[in-house]
């Protein structure tokens, strides 16, 4: 299932898949799997995307309640 | 047992002689950008890389083990098929590694590496060919001589080479919203 609160929080901030994938320690085929739902990160790299964006977990990885 | 000293001798400076320029290279590489960096994920994809490789060279090993008489006389000698073997199962690890992003690191260059295997694919097939021009073809009288050995080198870094830029040209193209702007 794509991670489209993850996408549009990295939009609100104008980063691009590079910038925000650069930010954390990862290749950018990594955020594009994340946020495209084919890869499960860890809890510590969902932290550091979580920091990154000023975000919290609930808010980018936390599962939707009507899914 | 008769055992030819040379044949042997010459085994071992080849085998010092390649590690020693994987050595140089390591360290000339290593000082410049560091030791190799990879992600979570690349490092998942390299773990699976490896569980391919290591079931190709086990189910060609098998059917080496099931057909070896036929092997015996198809192979001029059982290091041939071995170290074919294990040439086959390098390159399906690179390859698995490419496919799922995992082979470069990420504080290296992809353009690096494509230089680097073009650069042994041409060193390789050019002594293969003049060894073929002088008369020790990789097949000779139906059977896979040690040149074959230089000709699958050869095959195994095209092969790499040619990965890495298929794959690299196929990144350049997927855009933050997906692949082909979808």
């Amino acid at each position: 299932m794509k991670n489209l609160r993850l996408k549009s929080a990295r939009a609100a901030l104008d980063l691009s898949q590079q910038q925000l994938a650069d930010m954390v320690g990862v290749s950018r085929q990594t955020m594009n799997q994340i946020e495209k739902g084919d890869y499960n990160p860890t809890i510590k790299l969902c932290l550091a995307i979580c920091r990154a964006l000023g975000k919290t977990l609930d808010e980018l990885f936390w599962e939707d309640e009507q899914a | 047992m008769d055992v030819n000293v040379n044949y042997v001798l010459g085994l071992f400076l080849g085998l010092l002689v390649g590690f020693g320029g994987v050595a140089l290279v390591y360290t000339l590489v290593y000082r410049k950008h560091g030791k190799p960096v990879y992600d979570e994920r690349q490092t998942l994809a390299q773990n699976k890389a490896f569980k391919g490789a290591f079931c190709t060279l086990a189910v060609y090993t098998v059917a080496g083990s099931l057909c070896i008489d036929m092997c015996k006389e198809l192979f001029e000698r059982t290091m041939v098929f071995a170290l074919l073997g294990l040439l086959l199962s390098v390159t399906v690890y690179a390859v698995l590694c490419i496919i799922g992003d995992a082979y470069v690191a990420l504080n290296k260059n992809t353009r690096a590496y494509v230089l680097l295997f073009a650069g042994l694919f041409l060193v390789t097939a050019s002594a293969c060919g003049i060894r073929w021009a002088t008369g020790e073809p990789p097949i000779k009288d139906g059977v896979i001589g040690v040149m074959s050995l230089m000709l699958a080198s050869a095959l195994m870094a095209l092969t790499v080479c040619v990965s890495l830029l298929v794959h690299s040209a196929r990144q350049a193209r997927i855009t933050d919203d997906g692949e082909d702007g979808e």
